[in-house]
C-alpha cells in the first residue's frame, strides 16, 4: 500500500502551507455560532455511558443514538465488545404470550402477567451465577437505546417487572432488538 | 465521509462547526473529575490536525493499539484508553506494567523506564510513554470523527496475536486516509489559499512584486480594506476590517516563519526535497507551534479549576483576544489592532443589524455621532484600566496562593516585583537547613502548618521586610475588595483545588500582562508622538463610515 501523498504540495510556498494552517488553527478556536452550540459528543461520552452505570449520561447522548443510525451502531459494536453478555440469537417473532432470546451466559424470557394484562414479566435467568450484570442495554432500530438497572438475582434470575406498553416492553418484544448486559 | 458524533452533520466551504465541535467536546472530555486531556495536549492535536502531517502519529497510534490489545487480553484495546485512571505518561506505564503482570504479552512486549517496545515478527517499534497521552486524545478524535465502527473495521487485523510490522503499516496507511478523506470535507483549504493569495498580490503590487513581512503595516491594512471590502468580485470576505486585520496577522506570521524556516533549510531537509519545493509538515506545525501557543494563556484560564475563578470577564477575554493572537505583531500593527477595538465593534452592530434585517442606515447615522466622544485614548485607558484589574487580581491571587504557603507565591512575587530586595529575609531563614547561596526560601517542604517561615509571620514582623510585609498587606486589601466568583470565597473555605486555579490562572495572567503592558507602551509612544489623539480620530472616523456606507450600500 503507498504512503498518503503530501498535502502540501498543492501549497505554492512554505509561507502559504503556513497561513492555510494558522487560518485553520484560527477558525477552529473561534467560538461556534450561537445555532450552533448544540450538545456535541466524543467517543469516550459513549464509552462512559456503556461501562458506568453510575455515571449520567451525557445530556442528548441517549436521544442522538435514537436518531443516528452510524452512532447506534457503534453503540451496538461497543456493546458487543465490553459486554460480558450480548445476543447469540436473537428473538424468535412472539408466539402468543412468551418470547424468549438467548445470549452468552444467559436466557431472556418475556411473559405477560397472568394477573394484569397490562403489565409484563421479564425474566433473566444467568447460566453462572458467578457474573452477575448490574445494568441492561436495549438496542433497537426504532427506540433506540435504553440502560436499565437490574435488581439483584434470586437463585440465578433476575426479575423485572414492565408496563406492557411501555417503551422497553415494546423495543423487548421486537425481534430485531438486541440486548446486551454487563 | 462525515463525523457521526454531531446532531447534524454538516460541512460548508470553510471549517465545518462538526468538527469545530468535536475538537471542542474532546477538549472538555472529563475523567469524572478533571479534564481527560492536559490543554496542552488537546492544543497539539488542534496543531496536529492542521498541519495534515497524519502518517506518523497514525503510524505510532496502530503501534500502540497493538500494545493495549496485548496487554488487556479479553478485556479490549479500549479498556486501555478509555478506563477511569488517567492519560498521563505515568499511568499508560502502569496499565502497561500490570497487563505484563497477569502474563498478557510478556514475550511480545519489553517495557523499559521510558518506552515500551513492541516485538513483531518481522521487527520491534519503541513507543515512548510521554508520547500516549497524545496519542490517546488522537485516537479519540479518530473515532469520534470517523466512528467507532469504521475505526474498529480499519483496526481489525492489528488486534490478532500475529499482526506483522507490515500490517500495523498498512493499517496506518488506511487510516490516514479516511482521515484526509474526512478533513478534506471538513477543513478544507481553498478559502484561506484565496485569502493568502489576496493579500500577497496586493503587497506584491504595493512593493515592486515582493512579498515581505516588513512591507506589512497599518497603512498597508488598511488600504487593503478600503479597496476590497466593498469589492463584491474579491477573491474572500474582506467587509469586516477586524477579519482583515487577523488576515494582515497571519500573513505576516506566515511570511516571518517561512523566512525563518529557510534560514533553517538545510538542517530540515531530511526526507524532502525543499528545492524543488516540497514542503516538510512537520516543518509546519514547528512554525504553528509558537503562534499557537500565544493563546495558551487564554485557554489556561478557561481550563478547571482556574475557570472557576473569575479572573476576567468575557468583555475582558474579548479585548485581550486579537492582542495575544498578534504576538510580537502587535508592534508592527498597533493601530491597526486599535482600529479593530474601535471600529471593529461598530462594524459587529452593523453585522448583526443586518442579520436581524434593521435599518442599517440608521445604525451608521446613531453609530457615528457617539464615536466623537469615543476615540482612541478611550481606548488606550481601556487597556490601562484592565491592566490595573489585572495587577489587582494577581495580587488577590497572590495573597490566596501565599496564604495557602504554595511555593509558586514566590516565583508570582517575583514576576510581579522583580526589584524588590528580599535579601532581608535571609535573617530570618531556618539555620539548620544549608540554603543555596542564590535561592531564597520562604517556606521549607514541610506542609503549610509546619512552615517555619510564612506570609504571615513577615507580616507580622515588618521590620524584616519591609517591602514584602508591604506587598503583603496590598495583597490582602485587594483580595478582600474583589467581590467576583472565586475571589469572595472566605479564606478558611479556600480548597486546595482552588489553590491550584489561582496558581494556574496567575502564571497565565502574568503572561497576558506582559503582553498587554508592552503594547500600552507601543501605544503611549504613539500617542506622545501624536501630541493627541484627535486628528486620528475624526480622520479614521470619515475613512471608516465612508467605508461602512460604500459596503452597505447606504448613500450618505
Amino acid at each position: 500500500m503507498t504512503e498518503q501523498k503530501n498535502y502540501w504540495d498543492e501549497a505554492e510556498s512554505s509561507a502559504e502551507a503556513i497561513f492555510i494552517a494558522c487560518d485553520a488553527l484560527a477558525s477552529l478556536h473561534a467560538p461556534l455560532p450561537e445555532s450552533e452550540v448544540k450538545p456535541h459528543f466524543c467517543f469516550n461520552d459513549l464509552y462512559a455511558y456503556a461501562t458506568d452505570p453510575d455515571l449520567p449520561p451525557k445530556q442528548g447522548l441517549v436521544q442522538t443514538i435514537s436518531t443516528n443510525p452510524k452512532l447506534r451502531n457503534d453503540m451496538r459494536l461497543l456493546l458487543e465488545r465490553v459486554a460480558p453478555m450480548r445476543p447469540i440469537s436473537r428473538a424468535a417473532a412472539s408466539s402468543g404470550s412468551t418470547t424468549t432470546r438467548f445470549g452468552t451466559g444467559f436466557q431472556m424470557t418475556l411473559r405477560e402477567s397472568h394477573a394484569d394484562r397490562d403489565q409484563l414479566y421479564v425474566i433473566i435467568t444467568l447460566h453462572d451465577q458467578a457474573c452477575v450484570p448490574n445494568t441492561l442495554f436495549v438496542i433497537n432500530d426504532t427506540e433506540g437505546c435504553n440502560r436499565v438497572p437490574l435488581p439483584e438475582p434470586s437463585d440465578g434470575t433476575v426479575q423485572l417487572l414492565l408496563g406492557a406498553t411501555s417503551t422497553l416492553a415494546v423495543a423487548l418484544r421486537d425481534p430485531k432488538t438486541d440486548v446486551f448486559m454487563r | 465521509m462525515d463525523g457521526i458524533y454531531s446532531i447534524d452533520g454538516l460541512a460548508g466551504g470553510t471549517v465545518s462547526n462538526e468538527l469545530q465541535a468535536t475538537l471542542s467536546a474532546i477538549a472538555e472530555t472529563t475523567d469524572g473529575e478533571k479534564p481527560k486531556f492536559s490543554s496542552a495536549v488537546t492544543r497539539r492535536l488542534t496543531r496536529w490536525i492542521v498541519c495534515r502531517s497524519y502518517s506518523g502519529p497514525i503510524h505510532e497510534l496502530c503501534h500502540l493499539i497493538v500494545v493495549a490489545s496485548r496487554v488487556t487480553d479479553a478485556r479490549g484495546f479500549e479498556t486501555f484508553f478509555w478506563c477511569n485512571g488517567g492519560t498521563s505518561a505515568s499511568a499508560f506505564r502502569q496499565r502497561i506494567d500490570e497487563g505484563l503482570s497477569q502474563g498478557h504479552a510478556s514475550t511480545k512486549i519489553l517495557q523499559s523506564q521510558a518506552a515500551s517496545t513492541v516485538l513483531y515478527p518481522d521487527g520491534e517499534f519503541s513507543i515512548a510513554h510521554t508520547r500516549m497521552s497524545f496519542l490517546s486524545a488522537l485516537l479519540e478524535f479518530m473515532v469520534s470523527t470517523l466512528g467507532y465502527s469504521s475505526v474498529f473495521e480499519t483496526i481489525e487485523d492489528i488486534l490478532s496475536d500475529d499482526a506483522s510490522l507490515g500490517t500495523v503499516s498498512d493499517t496506518a496507511n488506511l487510516l490516514s486516509r479516511r482521515l484526509y478523506a474526512y478533513l478534506g470535507t471538513h477543513l478544507p483549504a481553498a478559502t484561506a489559499q484565496r485569502k493568502f493569495r489576496a493579500a500577497t498580490e496586493f503587497l506584491a503590487a504595493r512593493h515592486d512584486n515582493s512579498v515581505l513581512y516588513e512591507n506589512i503595516d497599518d497603512e498597508a491594512v488598511l488600504d487593503f480594506w478600503v479597496t476590497k471590502s466593498a469589492d463584491d468580485e474579491s477573491e474572500g470576505d474582506f467587509k469586516t476590517y477586524k477579519n482583515v486585520v487577523r488576515l494582515f496577522i497571519q500573513v505576516r506570521q506566515a511570511l516571518l516563519q517561512a523566512r525563518h524556516q529557510s534560514a533553517l533549510q538545510q538542517s530540515l531537509s531530511i526526507g524532502y526535497d525543499r528545492e524543488n519545493g516540497e514542503i516538510d509538515p512537520s516543518a509546519i506545525d514547528v512554525a504553528l507551534e509558537e503562534i499557537h501557543e500565544r493563546r495558551a494563556p487564554l485557554d489556561q484560564l478557561n481550563e478547571a479549576p482556574a475557570s472557576e475563578i473569575k479572573f476576567l470577564n468575557k468583555s475582558e477575554k474579548g479585548a485581550l483576544e486579537l492582542l495575544l493572537e498578534s504576538g510580537e505583531s502587535a508592534q508592527a500593527l498597533p493601530l491597526s489592532i486599535l482600529r479593530a477595538t474601535l471600529f471593529g465593534a461598530i462594524q459587529a452592530q452593523l453585522t448583526q443589524a443586518l442579520r436581524r434585517g434593521t435599518d442599517i442606515a440608521t445604525i451608521i447615522e446613531t453609530s457615528e455621532a457617539p464615536l466623537n466622544n469615543r476615540g482612541y485614548d478611550d481606548c488606550l485607558e481601556d487597556l490601562e484600566r484592565l491592566d490595573t484589574h489585572i495587577e489587582r487580581v494577581l495580587l488577590a491571587s497572590f495573597y490566596h496562593i501565599a496564604m495557602a504557603g504554595d511555593d509558586t507565591a514566590i516565583s508570582i512575587l517575583m514576576e510581579m516585583r522583580p526589584e524588590m530586595d528580599l535579601s532581608p529575609l535571609a535573617a530570618l531563614l531556618p539555620s539548620d537547613k544549608p540554603t543555596p547561596d542564590n535561592v531564597i526560601y520562604l517556606y521549607d517542604q514541610k506542609p503549610a502548618s509546619d512552615t517555619t517561615l510564612t506570609i504571615g509571620e513577615i507580616c507580622g514582623d515588618s521590620a524584616a521586610c519591609p517591602e514584602l510585609s508591604a506587598f503583603v498587606s496590598e495583597s490582602r486589601k485587594a483580595a478582600k475588595r474583589i467581590s467576583r466568583q472565586g475571589f469572595s470565597t472566605p479564606d478558611a473555605t479556600v480548597t486546595p483545588n482552588m489553590i491550584v486555579g489561582f496558581v494556574n490562572g496567575a502564571e497565565a495572567l502574568l503572561d497576558i500582562r506582559k503582553s498587554l503592558t508592552s503594547f500600552i507602551t507601543k501605544i503611549s509612544r504613539i500617542a506622545d508622538a501624536l501630541g493627541q489623539w484627535e486628528e486620528r480620530d475624526s480622520q479614521d472616523c470619515e475613512i471608516f463610515f465612508d467605508q461602512y456606507r460604500r459596503i452597505y450600500g447606504v448613500s450618505s
